[in-house]
């Protein structure tokens, strides 16, 4: 047997409901400030370089002018921008390639120190900490040609000084150098923090059942900190893709555009003479460029994964 | 301001004002050298006294300068300002930005209409681009209304300062520096004789002292150079005979114009409607860059970099002076801020430098009728080289203290307090005013000799108004067309390019920029830089 119940309207009380109102009304008075944080600084930049894109604004130039696709022709057709392209992406291949053989090489040096590692990581962390101008500066002492303890420490070795920052190829791996020197230590300390995470039963499992030191590192360790270094890597060529204060300070894009790479060439194409146009055409063209090549970064990644 | 009607009815009630005023301020800031004490820290020396009872106040102004990161440009700014205040009530503050971003600031800011500058110290050859966005005013009605004013002192401004001034017939800025080109040399070492014996041994000539064209710059250059045989002249080391900027970035395109333009320019009495200084383009705005003339200069540039320069290819503009004051390098063609540098404590070249025009030719290329001329026995064609043109203030049009403005820049253009300027090896100013060939109280003070002094400031001048005189093109988007130059200049000496292939993209790429721009309209622009008629 059923008993009807009376149905009850339950009714909030006045004041409650109000509260209610008021709450939700809050969270949206809360929310205001980041909202327009972003509008201001986020979305509002974003669509006035889209607008740029299909625009012309050059110096002496007081309105934004129509040019339809104009930049976007242009910008295909520049051999600069596509040369700067490829110098962009060996630059990031050789920098972040290296930096995660040299880091995961370290990490694994350092994962079985017991003592010190502490004041280790703090060494490690020192070149990350400076600011990338004091660093090329310095860096840019140490590679004169002339005065340089690069070129002297070559030379009393019985080696031919080299032209760091004015050879079409020395300029480059010069930058590369600064870089590894730089961040080098970002892979070394989060491959580290990756090894650290790894469960030890799997190692004492694998030693039990007489796996070497080489198997260990080949079978267990590599596959499982694969994930973490995929993600570090990526990060550091994201960076590396922006690189931008060590040219600026070095080599200033020379030779000639020997180490002209993207960013750069966006910033002597369009903010130097403002050309705002043009430049944020080449902007945009970096976000679409390092969003595909990530997006098949990550695609081949799981696909080897899967494999 | 607010409108041209009252911008121009605020001159008449001023100009009115001034004929009121019978103040006399011939003892105001005359000879500023007089009163001169080098200041704690600083070798820019104290302004002298003004006296209070007549200067105009502005209690409660601020201006706000708009200059490069000092201490050279900015610093004396920064180092006057507390005097003006104290003697017109008006504070000045000096807001900063580096070299490479200077001009896409300011013209962020002149395009939207910012009043964030009420005066602008920057370019001379960026003048078109400010007066286009009617960014900056005339300041030729504050000039005519005070000709008589001994801060202005507007006869002791020589024609070629004016001329720089001015562009399409009105006057734009006030240059307080004078960028002009002159070569260094170490006249010890040219004058020994027996560097004269070893020279004239090397080569059977006699050693010029100092050399007068390109050709014999180079021969010299490479003679005192490690593969030239005399390297040994330097006490410092290893001696080069040249030393210039190569490093992309740092100004480098402008170090190749002392190369370049003696080929190129057209003797003025020969150039189209008399006109001097036609350089990089002719007067229908195309480029000249890939002639045979300007080639020819390039590739002398490159020759005497890879010859008689010390090796790497890394010396930035600092490392110009550097060199030539610590004795490692005989000659160079430069900007006059080596002539200040040479009496710092850390030189070793004081007493030591000569000064003189930069090198000629004996022949040029006649881009009009595409063919070189010889020029008669014993005469050298000459262009002096003006780059960046100086250093000039502006007042913007945004500002509402356009009077005190103006107060500020007589002030610090002053003979007296620019005397002072010029003479410091911590300002980058070079001396500008007639009156600083005579003026030299600041110059020993600052620890030149009297003569080294006056051979260093008439060379300057006699450059400003050198009737072949090259003034760096003023025209809208300007600074694209020294990028794209600069790109191409570096091309040829990193040996990327050869000359002749570097200028022929070069001119290729000009030639899309001012398509662009609007060719009418640049050439029109360019004829104004000129003083051509359209």
């Amino acid at each position: 047997m059923t008993t009807a119940q009376p149905a009850v309207a339950v009714q909030a009380p006045p004041a409650a409901a109000h509260r209610r109102t008021a709450d939700g009304n809050a969270k949206y008075i809360f929310l205001l400030p980041a909202m327009t944080y972003l509008l201001i600084l986020g979305v509002f930049p974003l669509l006035f370089s889209l607008r740029l894109v299909f625009g012309a604004w050059n110096a002496g130039q007081k309105n934004i002018t129509w040019v339809g696709l104009d930049n976007i022709q242009r910008l295909l057709a520049d051999s600069r921008f596509w040369d700067s392209f490829w110098k962009t992406l060996a630059f990031v291949a050789l920098a972040a390639g290296l930096e995660l053989l040299l880091g995961l090489a370290v990490a694994l040096a350092l994962q079985n120190v017991t003592r010190g590692k502490d004041w280790m990581r703090v060494a490690f962390a020192f070149p990350m900490l400076l600011p990338p101008i004091a660093v090329s500066f310095t860096w840019k002492m140490l590679f004169d040609y002339n005065r340089g303890p690069v070129n002297y420490f070559l030379e009393n070795l019985g080696l031919d000084r080299v032209a760091w920052l004015a050879g079409q190829q020395s300029a480059l791996v010069s930058l590369v150098v600064v870089d590894l020197w730089q961040w080098t230590p970002f892979i070394v300390l989060a491959a580290l923090a990756a090894l650290e995470s790894l469960p030890i039963e799997l190692y004492e499992a694998a030693t039990v059942d007489g796996a070497s030191r080489w198997d260990l590192l080949w079978q267990i360790t590599l596959p499982l900190v694969q994930p973490y270094l995929v993600a570090i890597v990526l990060l550091r060529a994201i960076d590396a893709f922006k690189v931008f204060d060590t040219i600026y300070i070095l080599t200033g894009g020379g030779p000639g555009t020997a180490t002209e790479m993207l960013t750069f060439y966006a910033y002597v194409a369009g903010f130097r003479p403002f050309n705002m146009g043009f430049t944020a055409t080449i902007s945009w063209a970096i976000v679409i460029i390092m969003s595909i090549i990530f997006f098949l970064f990550l695609r081949a990644f799981r696909r080897l994964e899967e494999a | 301001m607010a409108s041209d009607k009252a911008f121009w009815q605020w001159i008449e009630e001023r100009a009115a004002a001034k004929a009121q005023l019978k103040a006399d301020r011939r003892k105001l800031l005359k000879g500023a050298g007089a009163g001169a004490l080098l200041a704690a820290g600083s070798r820019l020396a104290a302004t002298p006294a003004v006296a209070k009872q007549e200067a105009p106040r502005f209690d409660g102004v601020t201006l706000r300068v708009f200059t490069q990161t000092g201490p050279f440009i900015s610093g004396p700014v920064k180092f006057h300002a507390p005097e003006f205040q104290e003697q017109y009530g008006a504070v000045v503050e000096a807001i900063e930005a580096p070299n490479a971003d200077l001009f896409a600031r300011a013209q962020q800011v002149a395009q939207t209409g910012s009043g964030d500058f009420d005066i602008l110290l920057l370019a001379n050859t960026w003048m078109p681009d400010f007066v286009n966005l009617e960014y900056v005013i005339p300041l030729q009605p504050l000039i005519d209304a005070d000709m008589d004013d001994e801060l202005l002192a507007w006869d002791d401004i020589p024609d070629g300062i004016k001329r720089k001034n001015s562009w399409a017939g009105q006057t734009y800025t006030y240059i307080v520096d004078n960028d002009n080109q002159t070569m260094f040399y170490r006249k010890d070492i040219l004058s020994d004789p027996q560097w004269q014996e070893a020279f004239n041994a090397a080569t059977g000539k006699d050693l010029p002292n100092p050399p007068q064209t390109l050709t014999d710059f180079v021969e010299v250059a490479k003679f005192f150079s490690p593969n030239g045989g005399g390297a040994a002249w330097s006490d410092a080391g290893t001696g080069y005979g040249f030393i210039t900027c190569v490093l992309r970035g740092q100004q480098s395109y402008w170090y190749s114009y002392p190369w370049t333009a003696p080929y190129s320019v057209l003797p003025t009495d020969v150039a189209p409607d008399g006109t001097p200084g036609i350089y990089i383009f002719d007067p229908d705005m195309n480029p000249l860059i890939n002639t045979e003339g300007y080639v020819r200069g390039l590739t002398e540039f490159v020759d005497v970099i890879q010859g008689a320069m010390k090796p790497g290819l890394d010396a930035d503009r600092a490392t110009v002076i550097e060199d030539i004051i610590n004795g490692t390098t005989l000659m160079s063609l430069d900007w006059g801020d080596t002539g200040p540098a040479s009496v710092a404590e850390r030189s070793v070249v004081k007493n030591k430098l000569g000064f003189a025009q930069t090198p000629g030719v004996t022949e040029y290329y006649d881009w009009m009728n595409k063919t070189w001329v010889t020029m008669p026995e014993g005469e050298i064609h000459q262009t002096p080289t003006h780059a960046y043109n100086g250093w000039s203030y502006y007042i913007t049009s945004q500002t509402p203290n356009v009077e005190a403005a103006w107060e500020w820049i007589k002030f610090a253009g002053s003979p007296g307090i620019s005397a002072v300027d010029v003479a410091s090896p911590d300002s980058g100013y070079q001396p500008w005013r007639k009156s600083h060939a005579t003026n030299l109280e600041a110059w020993l003070d600052a620890g030149w000799d009297e003569a080294e002094a006056e051979a260093y400031i008439s060379t300057i001048l006699a450059a400003t108004d050198h009737p072949n005189a090259v003034f760096d093109p003023r025209l809208p988007g300007a600074a694209r067309y020294q990028e794209t130059l600069e790109l191409y200049t570096n091309q040829a000496i990193a040996g990327a390019l050869t000359p002749q292939a570097a200028m022929d993209q070069c001119f290729a790429d000009f030639n899309s920029i001012t398509d662009e721009l609007g060719r009418d309209d640049q050439i029109a622009a360019y004829r104004a830089h000129l003083g051509m008629s359209s």
